[in-house]
């Protein structure tokens, strides 16, 4: 099915001149180190601490509400730093996650109420089911299903999700 | 807000909401949009906690009970992003988890872990290095230690004041 | 993504036998035999095998002498999650030499979700990263051993006796054969050696040195023989394993947590799937874990036309509304479709339809047009009848159709509508060759039957 208009009030949004629609009951902290690929919408009440560290996001993503993205904390032997955060293209966060992941592929599917622990690499077409808890440092492959807590594969994803992905999430940003 | 007394060296981010009466230890570190309410009595947090955002910190009595006590909270306790906490006690060297949820009824003693979206809310008192994680409802008695969050403190006290606007302390009376 | 796009509201029929269905999106199209095929239709082969958390691919016959299991990574015994080896350096007393303590580094493994750690059970830290974590012997080991030896003896003893008795069964057939040879054909002198002897075959073969392999049975385990925890004692449950955890370790099936072990863990296979009929590749995956791309993809999405359902609607029995459907064209050609009514399938959907007559014309999918996002008109320039399409955007287009329930559906009841739609398919030639002029594309029509869920009734 294709999907539905979302109607959102015009004063509430910034929209740049990449295309990113950005509400404005959003929290970026350290916002010059926050940056958005294009075309993609962060809706409100979300947190992304780009103070922390660096957070880049790609394309066509769609952050939904109330979700935080928080740069991942290491410790090194020399110290400790906060490393940042990669997110590909054409991803869907759902609402209210939270994401601490050190690097999230592109055309990645993140279920409502999931929380992907620290230092987590998503590969490229993945899914996390809604409310999972994926621990840290756990390295989730393509093409599979992760639900449950601890995350554990549970289906593995038709080869069509690249496709499936793209599309979704440029008519979520074309009914905007 | 009038009743909120915080030590010289805590980093209290302005955007975090503080509610109530509330003392707040040294070294502590409150980052934005964390939420201390201290609806029914006052709120001790001792010292070196880590608050992060999207947190409550809830001093609310249990249905039934009325009264003013006091939310006492110890030592390098941590609190993830969007956790929850509305019992009366917690020790020191906790942490709660991501999404992590006490009720009202339990209180939590010394290095104890609850994991990431867990919800407890049992009339107990949880015993010392218990950890308690998963859809299993899993519950283990750790024996190491946690580890220190030292090194956490002290580049977030270096960076938060960079980009923060930071809540300045009143000199005691 | 599936449930964003609820892929399955649309299924299409690939097997007209069986009518069975699925969504377009988890069916592959053989371009050799024109037909759709499902996961269970195709050979699934395996191509390699890939380690979860490191993701280094192994091929497959080196994944076969390993059993399937990773090398490196173990899985917690208690949360069953992967175990993370962290180091830490420990001061140790001065040695012998030096007269300072010397500060090595030692290495431990540790849950992540659960902070089990090796050293909770006491298994000494190692002292080099890789390759020392031994996986615990099975303590049932030797009497497995046993038993197997104990079968492989009786299979032998079985054989042997199945031998010495189809052997007599030929003996008896073959004297006269035997006697006949002898006295009726005198060939080559050389011959009567070998028949010389016509009692040779009785004569039995030695019986192969078989060890007779003796194995006494296992004790039988009584009632009795169960912990039964006194009455009024408080049970600490944190010492005892759970049944998973306990399951998860099959050979040994430790009841105190003190006693859990790290276990290898399994690895992830990338498959290749093939057509049974044409035998030709369907799917073949890059060999690289990491990587998402195909060298041969033949999913369904990307030739045959995808029909969905374009807005929500509430429907109720026995009242016709219009429905809006769209159609995109994944090919690089402009594509007409008609639409054919459902013609006595088995399964009967709850619902009339009705289809546009007319064939629909879609333009085909063009990379620049994407960049641009415009509507479009339609290819042929002739504007579009407005009773019938709802809407064009580039490889897309929205049709009405009118639906009407059946008046005997409850509140909640989803609704089923059937129809065929018959569209070209062009061959494999490539548009390089169509531009030049040269190249005749083979033009072929597919009919495909659909069942589309079209909304619930209020």
């Amino acid at each position: 099915m294709d999907l539905e208009e979302v109607y959102y009030n015009a004063e509430n949004y910034i929209e740049t001149a990449t295309g990113n629609k950005v509400s404005r009951q959003s929290v970026l902290c350290g916002s010059q180190n926050i940056v958005l690929n294009g075309k993609t919408i962060v809706q409100s009440d979300c947190i992304i601490r780009g103070d922390l560290a660096n957070v880049r996001v790609g394309r066509h993503c769609v952050v939904k509400s109330r979700t935080v993205i928080r740069p991942p904390f290491k410790k090194f032997s020399k110290g400790a730093a906060f490393f940042p955060c990669v997110i590909g293209d054409h991803v869907y966060i759902d609402e209210g996650s939270v994401v601490n992941a050190a690097q999230i592929g592109s055309y990645v599917h993140i279920g409502k109420n999931c929380v992907i622990g620290r230092r987590c690499v998503l590969k490229d077409c993945c899914q996390i089911a809604d409310n999972t808890v994926v621990p840290p440092e756990t390295v989730v492959p393509p093409f599979k299903l992760f639900s449950g807590s601890p995350a554990k594969c549970v289906d593995d994803l038709p080869e069509s999700t690249q496709y499936l992905m793209t599309d979704a999430t440029k008519q979520y940003y074309e009914n905007f | 807000s009038p009743n909120v007394t915080i030590a010289p060296d805590a980093l209290v981010c302005d955007e975090a909401t503080l509610e109530g009466s509330i003392t707040i230890g040294p070294k502590c570190i409150i980052h934005p949009k964390a939420g201390i309410y201290a609806k029914d009595g006052p709120i001790v947090i001792g010292e070196g906690n880590i608050v992060e955002e999207q947190t409550k910190i809830i001093n609310r009595n249990p249905p039934g009970i009325t009264g003013n006590t006091t939310l006492i909270i110890g030592d390098n306790n941590i609190f993830e992003v969007n956790s929850e906490f509305s019992g009366k006690f917690i020790g020191n060297n906790n942490i709660l988890e991501a999404k992590a949820k006490v009720g009202p009824n339990t209180k939590l003693s010394n290095n104890c872990v609850i994991g990431a979206r867990f919800h407890i809310n049992t009339e107990e008192t949880l015993p010392d290095n218990t950890v308690i994680c998963g859809d299993d409802y899993l519950r283990r008695t750790n024996n190491d230690k946690l580890p220190q969050q030292s090194q956490q403190l002290d580049y977030l006290r270096r960076i938060l004041p960079n980009y923060h606007f930071l809540v300045q302390s009143k000199p005691t009376t | 993504m599936a449930t964003l796009l609820q892929v399955d509201r649309v299924q299409y029929v690939f097997d007209s036998d069986t009518e069975e269905s699925q969504s377009l999106a988890r069916l592959y199209f053989c371009i050799y035999c024109l037909a759709l095929r499902s996961s269970d239709d195709l050979q699934h082969e395996d191509d390699s095998h890939f380690c979860p958390q490191t993701l280094d691919g192994v091929a497959s016959q080196e994944a076969v002498s390993k059993k399937n299991k990773c090398s490196n990574l173990w899985r917690c015994p208690s949360c069953i999650h992967p175990l993370f080896t962290r180091a830490t350096s420990t001061l140790y007393p001065p040695s012998g030499e030096s007269s300072k303590p010397t500060v090595k580094m030692v290495y431990y493994q540790v849950c992540t979700f659960c902070r089990w750690s090796t050293r909770c059970v006491g298994i000494p830290d190692k002292e080099v990263l890789t390759g020392t974590w031994a996986e615990k012997t099975n303590p049932t080991l030797p009497r497995i051993t046993k038993l197997f030896e104990y079968y492989k003896y009786l299979e032998q003893k079985e054989k042997r006796d199945n031998a010495r008795r189809s052997q007599k069964k030929k003996d008896f057939l073959s004297i006269p054969l035997q006697l006949k040879q002898k006295y009726t054909s005198g060939k080559s002198p050389g011959k009567k050696s070998v028949l010389g002897d016509p009692l040779s075959t009785l004569r039995m073969k030695e019986p192969s040195m078989l060890k007779e392999v003796e194995v006494d049975s296992s004790p039988t385990l009584g009632l009795e023989d169960l912990e039964v925890a006194a009455p009024g004692e408080q049970v600490d449950f944190t010492s005892f394993s759970s049944i998973g955890q306990r399951l998860d370790q099959p050979d040994s099936q430790v009841v105190s947590t003190k006693e859990f072990v790290p276990r290898r863990s399994n690895m992830f296979l990338k498959q290749s799937l093939r057509c049974k009929t044409c035998d030709h590749n369907i799917i073949k995956p890059e060999y690289s874990p990491t990587s998402i791309k195909f060298k041969i993809h033949l999913i369904a999405l990307n030739h045959i036309p995808e029909i969905r359902v374009h807005k929500a609607c509430q429907l109720s029995p026995g009242v016709q509304s219009r429905v809006i459907l769209s159609l995109c064209n994944p090919t690089e050609h402009v594509i007409h479709t008609t639409f054919l009514p459902l013609d006595g399938k088995l399964r009967q959907p709850n619902a009339q339809i009705e289809l546009p007559k007319s064939e629909v014309m879609v333009g085909k999918y063009d990379e620049a047009s994407d960049l641009l996002a415009q509507p479009g008109a339609s290819p042929d320039s002739i504007p579009d009848d407005p009773s019938l399409i709802a809407y064009r955007r580039g490889n897309k287009v929205g049709f009405f159709v009118d639906v009407l329930p059946d008046s005997g559906l409850t509140p909640g009841d989803e609704i089923w509508v059937g129809m065929r739609f018959k569209h070209e398919h062009f061959g494999a030639a490539s548009v390089a060759l169509l531009l030049k002029g040269e190249g005749q594309v083979e033009c072929t029509w597919l009919t495909h039957t659909l069942y589309v869920n079209v909304g619930h009734v209020i």
